[in-house]
């Protein structure tokens, strides 16, 4: 029998993973500068849904957490270079040229386009994993050998307990996000084309597109984008901004192993420092978690 | 049959665990326990009457062994001589039912349902002078005796006299008495306590209520009840009303903004808390809010 037993019913975790995935909230934008590009994010997402359970097998399984994004944007601002047509002379004399065509600018402004792609509808997806508690002693790399445990929790070096969730199977199920905004992209810019010409005469567009050629090609063509558009939105969000790895590593990193879900200093302080004393801290031996289907419990011994 | 049948949560601990508790405090905060004169605190390792066992660490920051205190007057000086002295707590033992045995007779030789134990060794002492002391230290002068029938004759004269008196001067500083080292004594000391949840519902507390106390092998018997009533009164005015913890509510907050946790006792066992299996037991019901 350990010296120190805290257990938490089923019921208990179901309260507390309810309240934690009411009040999760993850906010976040960014943007990046490419040159005749700027493209960002804003994004903020909560979590809704769900249930946990604790299970006999020493694991916790979480069902159907639904990832809802409040707001899940990107933007594409675009600055073409700008073009001049027009405004050749018709009819020249000796005098000078008696009668121009007219002289026709496009892309004036920077950016030319801005696009707004609204991705929340698609980012519709749940998550499922089954992790097990796992216990290990971290032993502070940074602490020189021989340095006492005082000297230790000044330089902020303390030795810790720390529970891991030991992720057996993860489902996140995420979307295509270059596919998807590359389909938005193009359509946007189809009709940002069409506004940003629309000031011209009918025949105007007509010849600035007959010149430049179909949308989406004078886009490329201008700025030299390469034909794969899915592939370079792709390196766009995933590469330079990050937002693919984004959401995966806010879910993990609640999930995942790599970070403690919980830290037990140790040795433990049951008493502070109090007017040049020293702290009164007890170490704790064979700290472990496990879970049965009723309940998780944790003991430690004291040393 | 789960840990957590009757509640949100649970926390027990183990007397034994509790007893290596007390040894880890009385290695690292010595001064709580040993308490005595200048004198004794300048060569404790010597002086006191029983040894202590001192973590290394409270010496390499020269924190305290012993909580320095005043010597103990010789009443009728003026406060000008004391007595050096000591007292310790030497060791305390937390027994949890089913008791370990060796409890007194006196306190009925085992503990009962939902009782617990505490055995807490004292070593005291005081610093009796010797001869040598006393002659070092002569008594502060006395006004000199009264003859009956002189008052008259000698009235202008005695006037004259009090004014050798040392008169309206200031006292002389307090002395302690030196010696080699103190008259030691030990006492074991033996009280059973149990835990009652008492007050109104909106404000309940758990308070340990002493149901006896027992002082072991002091002679005489009237001795022994003296000390052990002085003893039992300062605990029942002092250590008890300081122990008790309120019950309805802790309140924990979560990390990264996420609300707090209220806890509070549950109401569902028969005994919350529970002395019961070398165990100190607790049932806590849990809610969650923003």
């Amino acid at each position: 029998m350990a010296d120190i037993t805290v257990a938490a019913s089923e019921a208990a975790f179901q309260d507390f993973f309810d309240h934690v995935r009411d009040n999760f909230a993850f906010a976040q934008a960014d943007s990046v500068d490419l040159g005749p590009f700027t493209a960002g994010y804003d994004i903020d997402i909560r979590l809704k849904d769900g249930s946990i359970d604790l299970r006999g097998d020493n694991t916790v399984s979480i069902k159907e957490l639904d990832i809802d994004p409040v707001k899940f944007e990107g933007y594409v601002g675009i600055d073409l270079p700008g073009r001049c047509f027009g405004g050749f002379c018709i009819l020249p004399t000796p005098w000078g040229c008696a009668i121009r065509a007219p002289r026709i600018c496009v892309f004036d402004d920077d950016p030319d386009i801005a696009l707004t792609l609204d991705l929340a509808p698609f980012l519709r997806t749940e998550v499922s994993f089954i992790g097990s508690l796992l216990t290990q002693y971290f032993v502070n790399p940074n602490r020189p050998p021989g340095m006492d445990y005082l000297t230790a929790e000044d330089a902020g070096l303390e030795n810790q307990w720390q529970v891991f969730i030991d992720t057996e199977t993860v489902d996140i199920d995420l979307f295509d996000f270059a596919d998807i905004a590359g389909d938005l992209l193009e359509a946007a810019l189809d009709t940002a084309i069409d506004q940003l010409l629309g000031p011209l005469p009918g025949w105007a567009k007509d010849l600035v597109k007959a010149i430049f050629g179909p949308v989406i090609d004078l886009v490329r063509a201008i700025l030299d984008l390469p034909d794969d558009l899915d592939e370079w939105l792709s390196d766009l969000f995933g590469v330079s901004l990050g937002l693919g790895d984004l959401v995966t590593q806010v879910l993990l990193d609640y999930f995942a192993r790599q970070y403690p879900i919980s830290v037990v200093e140790d040795p433990f302080p049951i008493l502070g420092p109090s007017n040049g004393l020293i702290p009164v801290k007890v170490p704790l031996r064979d700290f472990a978690v496990r879970v049965t289907d009723d309940e998780m419990v944790a003991e430690a011994n004291i040393g | 049959m789960a840990l957590t049948d009757h509640s949100d949560l649970y926390g027990s601990f183990h007397e034994r665990g509790m007893n290596r508790i007390f040894e880890h405090v009385r290695a690292k905060r010595p001064s709580l326990f040993n308490y005595g004169t200048q004198w004794v605190a300048d060569r404790w390792e010597e002086r006191l009457c029983c040894p202590v066992e001192v973590a290394p660490e409270v010496l390499q920051r020269n924190n305290p062994v012993v909580t320095v205190e005043g010597h103990l007057p010789v009443p009728g000086t003026g406060g000008v001589y004391g007595l050096n002295w000591a007292m310790q707590v030497a060791d305390v033992r937390i027994d949890i039912h089913p008791g370990d045995g060796g409890l007194p007779k006196e306190l009925g030789g085992e503990l009962h349902d939902q009782q617990l134990s505490l055995f807490v060794k004292i070593c005291a002492g005081v610093g009796c002078p010797g001869p040598r002391a006393f002659e070092q230290f002569p008594p502060a002068p006395q006004p000199p005796f009264e003859i009956p029938g002189s008052e008259d004759r000698d009235k202008p004269d005695r006037d004259h006299d009090k004014d050798d008196l040392p008169r309206d001067e200031p006292p002389a500083l307090p002395v302690t008495l030196p010696v080699e080292e103190l008259a030691c004594f030990e006492l074991d000391v033996y009280a059973t306590a149990h835990a009652e949840v008492r007050g109104p519902a909106h404000a309940r507390t758990v308070e340990l209520v002493l149901d006896g106390l027992e002082i072991v092998d002091i002679a005489p018997e009237g001795l022994e009840n003296s000390l052990e009533c002085y003893l039992e009164t300062m605990l029942r005015y002092v250590v008890m009303p300081r122990l008790r913890i309120l019950l309805p509510v802790f309140v924990f907050d979560l990390p990264l903004g996420l609300g707090s946790v209220a806890v509070s006792a549950a109401p569902a066992p028969a005994h919350n808390p529970a002395l019961e299996d070398d165990q100190l037991k607790v049932f806590v019901d849990m809610e969650v809010t923003p």
